[in-house]
């Protein structure tokens, strides 16, 4: 539970504008599960839930009890009886008051979702466990599924793959397989479905099957566990046989034991996105953000760096919460006193990480979703050398988009590999989410995948780039 | 309570099967090796396999026949489920004079990647290729190209070279895949010769895919969610590069017309006579409900800068905005008589 002892007077100080809508819902969602009201629309408050639950530690204005938590997906054919296994995992731990009970044809009624403009049909439960909180997603499709990822609305962690013991894997099986690996799962859980009607030969038959597609796809199969169960019969609540409520009970046992949500490591080096800056009378320019992974200490050394420019500096003092601290860490909203700062020498889009620890660059490659003509976006392919308006974090800029050599064409309603080219050289790192705007409307979202060297913008006009022209990262 | 430890432990596995079903235990190499050779579910092969005291070929023959049988009844119990996802499938005869284009769907997009499917929608696009056309005209008539639009019902009752109509196959692939499947359309496309070819290509495009026609004999069989076929007379020897470029063309930029002096002409009375030549611009989509909060401004229809991207040769070429298609097509000396246009799931006749 979460003790509201965050005192939100001290948020209304403009010194530290902290996310409070994004705070309170995060907190609606450790105490009792509304999905309605959690899941709807927002998609920054998955990201920043995770965010929270997963690396904030208690502050000392409020012990806040955090929880491990965990995105997962179900995955499987049609019938297989994947809505409901989601709905019987909700009636199972609904009676142990770590789930609110989600009926099936509820799941199945789950509003398509509008994340950062996208259209992504898919379903979100939540439940507990003694170990950690999930947010459960089904989607329909494979196309979903990657929507998904893009928007970066609900990264999974760990999907469920659903086989009905009496068909056994099917031919798209493969398939439900290679999306997992392409959406960066390394760790998948098998539930054998509808085993109360058939004989245990066919349960070890299908084990077997299931175990060689594993290691054909690449997963450790060995390692895998399997769950044998009924969601029918869960869902009717039966607790004697061993393929009822006791089944969804492995299960969950099964995805504590086996699935480890990655760790934000707070070694890495720091790295604080400004997002505004205010001037204190006698203290001098305070830089504000979040900070987004590492913990920055009190007279470290630092650079602010974006725009072709790097500045250095020292850190001289910061505050959390209005209050002063020696270290504070990611996903805390911090301000920063960083001496020899004017603030003239910062934009919005810089960002403040230890000295020498990163190059800025001009050119990535990227993962992108456009957005068909029926959720907003483009009515037609994108054009060659396009260019329009970059949105990441805090920050937008002129970025001009190429096709890879081998893709001929990107159509509305597609996701691919594309290659970025921005105006200047800017603190982008691998895994930044963005949007393309054109026109008011969003027609594009992306991630960057891989960042490429930097090349030369003549007379700063992206038409005129030579990618052979490679210029040093600055 | 010994059935349920002894589930736990394969050594107990087999005494207490036989304990339960007597008669009726099926070898269980038997009815894995069934599996991997038919690919049918489980409870298939198991039954085959008990009906036929675990011979194996009587096993396979039988469910070879049972699975027509079956897959119309799964064919049928699934009728009324939507089916939205699928893939379009394209191909044009060795001399460029035939060309058959064909929709089969399914409901889901993890279903269409399946090899299955694709299999089976190539195999149904070169039977619509082959099949012959109701009004096929004897003597090359007066008009250059003949279309000929089959609905569902009519592509089911088409004949494959093995006997089967097409519906028979698409009732299988369901008994296998276990989703509704339904070949929803076909055109067949042929032209009264005179050096008037057909030239089609799909996106996304099977790799290492080039433009169908043009002499690939047997002719290649090119699947996607788009497809286009692209009527042309040369005057020079054949471009597939240009061609191919062409379909994408028609794909990408979705023109509405060739734009031939004479639409230009019509066009250009139009705007005179209609005092808004924006009126056509369709209405923005209504704003999602109330979930937005960063987006207030809705969502707005992107506006047709250029009312010239309506006419594809007054296009700008999508691999080099600086020539017009006209321009690249002149160049090449082909001229454009027609297109055709396909999406998958796309509402129309």
């Amino acid at each position: 539970m979460i003790p509201r002892g965050v005192s939100f007077s001290v948020l209304r100080d403009t010194f530290v504008q902290w996310s409070s809508s994004a705070r309170l819902k995060h907190s609606h969602f450790l105490l009792g599960f509304p999905p309605e009201k959690y899941f709807l629309g927002n998609s920054q408050i998955l990201s920043s839930c995770r965010h929270f639950c997963s690396a904030a530690t208690p502050r000392k204005s409020g012990s806040i009890v955090q929880k491990n938590h965990c995105n997962v997906g179900t995955i499987g054919h049609v019938d297989h009886g994947k809505t409901t296994l989601t709905s019987a995992i909700t009636a199972v731990l609904a009676k142990c008051g770590q789930a609110e009970f989600t009926p099936y044809d509820k799941i199945d009624q789950a509003p398509a979702e509008r994340a950062r403009g996208i259209t992504i049909n898919t379903a979100h439960v939540g439940y507990r466990t003694e170990k950690r909180t999930y947010a459960h997603t089904d989607c329909p499709g494979h196309m979903d599924f990657i929507k998904n990822m893009i928007a970066g609305t609900a990264q999974m962690d760990a999907a469920i793959v659903i086989v009905a013991a009496t068909d056994g894997p099917m031919p798209q099986t493969r398939e439900h397989l290679m999306l997992a690996k392409q959406i960066g799962l390394n760790k998948v859980v098998v539930f054998v479905n509808k085993c109360e009607i058939v004989d245990k030969d066919v349960l070890e038959l299908v084990e077997i099957e299931m175990r060689e597609l594993l290691d054909h796809y690449g997963f450790k199969s060995d390692d895998t566990p399997f769950i044998f169960g009924s969601a029918l019969l869960a869902l009717k609540g039966d607790t004697e046989s061993e393929y009822g409520e006791k089944s969804i009970h492995r299960l969950m046992q099964a995805l504590d034991d086996h699935v480890e949500p990655p760790v934000r490591d707070l070694n890495v080096p720091f790295f604080l996105p400004v997002s505004s800056t205010v001037t204190v009378p006698n203290r001098g320019t305070v830089l504000v953000g979040t900070m987004k992974r590492g913990v920055l200490r009190k007279g470290q050394d630092a650079e602010l760096i974006g725009y072709d420019r790097r500045q250095k500096t020292r850190i001289t003092g910061m505050q959390v919460f209005h209050k002063d601290v020696d270290s504070c860490q990611a996903g805390e909203n911090v301000g920063v006193i960083a001496k020899g700062i004017k603030k003239d020498m910062v934009d919005r889009g810089m960002a403040l990480v230890p000295l020498k620890s990163m190059s800025l660059h001009n050119r990535f490659e990227a993962t992108i979703y456009l957005l068909s003509a029926d959720e907003g976006g483009r009515q037609k392919a994108l054009p060659a050398r396009y260019i329009q308006m970059l949105h990441i974090d805090t920050w937008c800029m002129s970025c001009r988009f190429d096709l890879p050599p081998k893709i001929e064409l990107m159509m509305p309603g597609e996701q691919g590999v594309v290659h970025g080219t921005l105006l200047c050289q800017m603190p982008i790192t691998i895994g930044m989410t963005f949007t393309v705007r054109e026109a008011k409307s969003t027609i594009a979202t992306g991630v960057i995948t891989k960042l490429l060297p930097s090349v030369d913008v003549p007379k700063r006009m992206l038409v005129l780039v030579d990618f052979n022209r490679v210029v040093p990262n600055k | 309570m010994l059935i349920m430890i002894a589930s736990l432990s394969c050594k107990f596995f087999h005494s207490t099967a036989k304990l339960r079903t007597a008669a009726l235990a099926v070898d269980k190499n038997l009815l894995s090796k069934l599996r991997k050779t038919t690919g049918y579910s489980i409870s298939h092969c198991k039954k085959a396999l008990q009906l036929h005291e675990n011979n194996f070929d009587e096993a396979d023959k039988w469910l070879a026949a049972q699975a027509q049988a079956q897959g119309w009844a799964k064919a049928t119990k699934l009728a009324g489920r939507s089916t939205s996802q699928g893939l379009l499938g394209v191909s044009v005869s060795s001399d460029s004079s035939h060309a058959a284009l064909m929709e089969l769907n399914c409901e889901t997009d993890f279903v269409a990647r399946n090899s299955v499917f694709k299999e089976l929608a190539q195999e149904l696009t070169q039977s619509c290729l082959a099949a012959q056309s109701s009004s096929q005209p004897s003597g090359s008539g007066a008009s250059m190209i003949h279309k000929e639009l089959w609905n569902a019902e009519q592509v089911s009752h088409i004949m494959a070279s093995d006997g089967k109509t097409l519906g028979d196959k698409v009732a299988l692939s369901i008994g296998l895949l276990g989703e509704n499947m339904s070949l929803s359309r076909a055109l067949k496309m042929w032209t009264g010769g005179g050096g008037v070819e057909l030239y089609a290509y799909t996106h996304p495009p099977p790799a290492g895919s080039t433009v169908a026609g043009g002499g690939v004999d047997p002719p290649a069989v090119l699947l996607g969610k788009f497809a286009a076929i692209v009527t042309v007379r040369r005057t020079k020897p054949a471009d597939l590069g240009v061609l191919k470029q062409l379909c994408l063309q028609v794909i990408g930029m979705n023109p509405e017309c060739i734009g031939t002096e004479e639409d230009l002409q019509k066009y250009a009375e139009e705007l005179e006579t209609s005092p808004n030549p924006q009126e056509d611009v369709p209405a923005a989509p209504p704003a999602a409900t109330g979930e937005e909060e960063e987006n207030t401004d809705a969502p707005v229809t992107i506006v047709e800068k250029r009312p010239k991207d309506k006419f594809l040769l007054q296009q700008e070429w999508l691999d080099d905005e600086e020539f017009t298609v006209k321009q690249i097509l002149d160049e090449a000396g082909i001229e454009v008589l027609d297109f055709i246009r396909v999406q998958v799931g796309e509402k129309n006749g």
